[in-house]
């Protein structure tokens, strides 16, 4: 059997698996549409973003490369091209330079397919999805999902904690009134409403 | 005149037979039409919070952990909330980790963490419903209980719902030894996000209680017992002037990250 994944499509499976992990819309019963099972995101200095949610993950770098995966594929998107995965195997990618797309072959008895460029690859197995791209790499499996990335330090909720241990004093640092216990410095702020505490050292 | 009898008996009994399916119908039709509309009784007591122009309220709010930001652990809090029309508010939530305090007076908006002593304050020259909408969308929460604050109530109930049937009549249990029950309209409202249960009592036509059951992974609720109402408090301005209290911090509010 042999599915045809223009460019076109190719880009709508990522911006579909993009969508499904995004926001979903507005508040709900004193539920903000930013808590309501949205997931983690993480920013970077350097303009990159990565979320991992309950449907599953994406990246998007600052040179507009995107990778997603979800629960129903894998996809990529680049300046130079596009490609996307199915969960049943299927696959397309695309190229800017030829205008080259190509469809590939479902690959139902061998439980995977993937598609690579020199920038990026996605790859879709029985039991997982990923995507690499230059500056991330998005996995989901069965037991849950992951993003890492080379320039992706996490702000939040990586860095901070909600309460203050016991035993804290007050302390002027770094430019900050901050609270310190235990050799480290805690910066309280209010994020989503909520009193947190960025360790600055 | 016993002929006479004859036709008037004939000529009723005639009557009943062809005239009962008629009566039975407009008996139906007039059954039917004393079925409550749910969305009505919604409309109507919607309506009456929209037309207080100084109001208060307290309930007790439960939200499940995956609906927390943070989500650790589950959220219970008493809130009291005070609202004068059209950008006043004050709420206060009072849980088991702290007291947090919220105050908008049509010129700024302030938070403050009673309990560790730290508040932030925020220029915001806006009514309730653009307050509730910013902090929503660029801080990332909403204000304790604002969709019972905001101008329109029913507009945001029904932007969250896209029906609304009647469930019933129903008695909720309050007060020692339930002598405080309150007898209620029962609502399902269903909703993309959400499906939820209203109580509105039938003597004063206001919510008593509120559960709503988000449809993800889980079914987490938030679950809302209103205690009083008071539809013509009397508040003064400066009761929604934020102080910073003795020795207090001003630390940042960190908006959220944006897609």
């Amino acid at each position: 059997m042999k599915t045809s994944l223009p460019y076109s499509l190719a880009l709508l499976a990522g911006a579909t698996l993009l969508f499904t992990t995004s926001n979903a819309g507005a508040r709900s019963y004193g539920v903000s549409s930013s808590s309501r099972g949205r997931g983690t995101e993480y920013t970077s200095s350097r303009g990159g973003s990565a979320y991992v949610g309950p449907r599953g993950a994406a990246a998007q770098d600052a040179n507009g490369r995107s990778a997603a995966v979800g629960e129903r594929g894998a996809a990529y998107s680049g300046p130079n091209g596009a490609g996307a995965v199915g969960k049943n195997g299927e696959y397309g990618t695309y190229n800017k330079n030829t205008g080259a797309t190509s469809s590939g072959n479902v690959n139902n008895n061998a439980y995977h397919s993937a598609t690579y460029s020199s920038t990026s690859a996605a790859y879709t197995g029985a039991n997982r999805v990923a995507v690499a791209g230059p500056n991330a790499v998005a996995v989901a499996g069965p037991n849950g999902v992951a993003v890492a990335g080379r320039s992706y330090a996490p702000c939040y909720p990586s860095g901070y904690v909600r309460a203050m241990p016991p035993g804290y004093s007050t302390a002027y640092y770094g430019g900050y009134n901050c609270f310190f216990v235990g050799g480290v410095y805690y910066r309280p702020e209010f994020y989503q409403g909520s009193t947190v505490y960025v360790v600055v050292n | 005149m016993k002929p006479n009898f004859t036709v008037t008996a004939a000529s009723l009994t005639l009557t009943a037979l062809f005239a009962w399916p008629a009566l039975a119908a407009g008996a139906t039709k007039s059954k039917a039409a004393a079925k409550p509309n749910g969305d009505q009784i919604l409309k109507q007591t919607c309506a009456q919070l929209a037309a207080a122009r100084q109001f208060s309220f307290t309930a007790h709010r439960e939200m499940d952990p995956a609906l927390v930001p943070g989500g650790e652990v589950a959220q219970s809090a008493d809130v009291e909330v005070t609202v004068s029309r059209p950008n006043k508010v004050m709420a206060e939530a009072k849980s088991a980790k702290g007291q947090r305090r919220l105050y908008a007076d049509g010129r700024t908006f302030s938070l403050l963490d009673a309990k560790m002593n730290l508040y932030a304050t925020l220029p915001m020259r806006k009514s309730i419903d653009g307050l509730v909408d910013e902090i929503d969308e660029r801080y990332g929460f909403v204000p304790p209980l604002a969709e019972f604050a905001v101008s329109d109530p029913y507009k945001e109930f029904r932007r969250q719902a896209s029906a609304v049937s009647y469930a019933g009549r129903s008695t909720l249990p309050a007060g020692f030894l339930n002598f405080g029950s309150v007898e209620c309209e029962h609502l399902a409202l269903t909703g993309k996000e959400a499906d939820a249960e209203v109580w509105i009592g039938v003597n004063d036509h206001l919510f008593k209680k509120l559960v709503a059951t988000f449809h993800r992974a889980g079914k987490p609720q938030v679950r809302i017992s209103f205690s009083t109402w008071n539809l013509a408090a009397s508040v003064k301005d400066s009761e929604f002037t934020f102080t910073p209290p003795k020795g207090a911090q001003k630390i940042p509010m960190r908006p959220i990250a944006k897609k």
